[in-house]
């Protein structure tokens, strides 16, 4: 370093110190009793830059799939006294009934196929340009008294009819309900 | 992500609440945030619950109360989506500063394809985090830098 470059590095270092003094205004500060804020993660901020360049970007290397396995593991080791050994037996027996597969007859017998649930027409909605369709969640459901009451009295407001006609116009409204919900479907 | 999301935020979060140090002398810095701001920056954070978009991931819990509890995903949109908004004219603007550094270091790291300008803008933006962190002289580097 010569005279000049020192001269330099001189007065930046008075610069900084004098900075310093004006916004004496950060986290660690320069002080001896704030040391504890150097955190070794800190630092490690200042390796991230190069450890992309040399791994590729994040998502190449970061945590989130390991953690994921370890969330798998830790439910399965349920014995306080020989931890690692049961979790080895429970690992090992997993795969086992991972290979089950390749013996089909057996796999059949443990594993029984489900045919799966098969919608009514009305509640299924697709459309020819889409492979996947939908279907409507549905339940078949019982008023009791009190609801019925309930809806026989909120018709016979709405439609302004009472007593034997009643049960005519609740069918009535029902259907136009459910055809507005049909429209629904088709027209979506 | 380990290092940004479960190291580095709780640590500043910490610093913001005045709950780094053991001894509470260190504590008191214009940095620190007091329990009311804290406790208002939280019930905006529930108060936005219900009308978040569910492309934003989870919706936010209050920061106050859970930040023990907080998942990597939750420090993750802590850090790029609510925390610059929340500090906004409440941290001093020196520090917000700062940390908008390291929140936009944290975003270039989220993206699938990092150009060679971005590697370049995370080193610097996270270089510029540490220095306001550490207050070191900048100077000096940057004078080494230049030979």
């Amino acid at each position: 370093m010569n005279g000049m470059h020192f001269a330099l590095f001189v007065i930046k270092k008075v610069i900084n110190l004098l900075t310093h003094h004006l916004f004496p205004s950060d986290y660690y500060q320069y002080s001896k009793d704030r040391l504890s804020t150097m955190k070794i993660s800190f630092h490690y901020l200042l390796h991230v830059a190069d450890s992309i360049k040399n791994t590729g970007p994040c998502w190449a290397t970061w945590q989130f799939p390991m953690e994921r396995v370890c969330g798998m593991l830790q439910p399965l080791a349920k014995s306080r006294l020989h931890p690692y050994k049961n979790l080895i037996n429970k690992v090992y027996l997993l795969e086992l009934f991972n290979d089950l597969r390749f013996f089909k007859d057996v796999h059949e017998r443990v594993f029984p196929s489900t045919s799966p649930k098969e919608y009514k027409k009305h509640l299924v909605y697709f459309n020819e340009d889409y492979e996947g369709e939908f279907s409507w969640p549905s339940q078949p459901y019982t008023l009791n008294a009190s609801e019925v009451k309930k809806i026989k009295s909120h018709f016979s407001a709405t439609e302004n009819v009472a007593g034997m006609k009643l049960s005519v116009c609740i069918l009535t409204s029902i259907v136009r309900f459910y055809e507005s919900i049909l429209t629904v479907h088709f027209f979506f | 992500m380990h290092l940004f999301y479960e190291n580095i935020a709780p640590y500043m979060v910490k610093f913001w609440m005045g709950a780094f140090f053991k001894d509470s002398a260190l504590n008191s810095e214009p940095y620190v945030l007091d329990n009311k701001q804290w406790s208002e920056i939280g019930q905006e954070m529930e108060a936005v619950k219900k009308s978040i978009p569910t492309d934003f991931g989870r919706p936010p819990r209050n920061i106050l109360l859970h930040h023990n509890g907080y998942k990597a995903v939750e420090w993750a949109s802590w850090i790029m989506l609510y925390s610059l908004p929340l500090l906004k004219g409440r941290l001093p603007e020196h520090y917000l500063r700062g940390w908008s550094y390291f929140v936009k270091a944290v975003c270039l790291c989220q993206k699938r394809k990092l150009s060679a300008q971005d590697q370049d803008d995370i080193k610097n933006f996270l270089l510029e985090f540490y220095n306001h962190y550490e207050r070191y002289a900048f100077c000096i580097i940057c004078h080494q830098k230049s030979h």
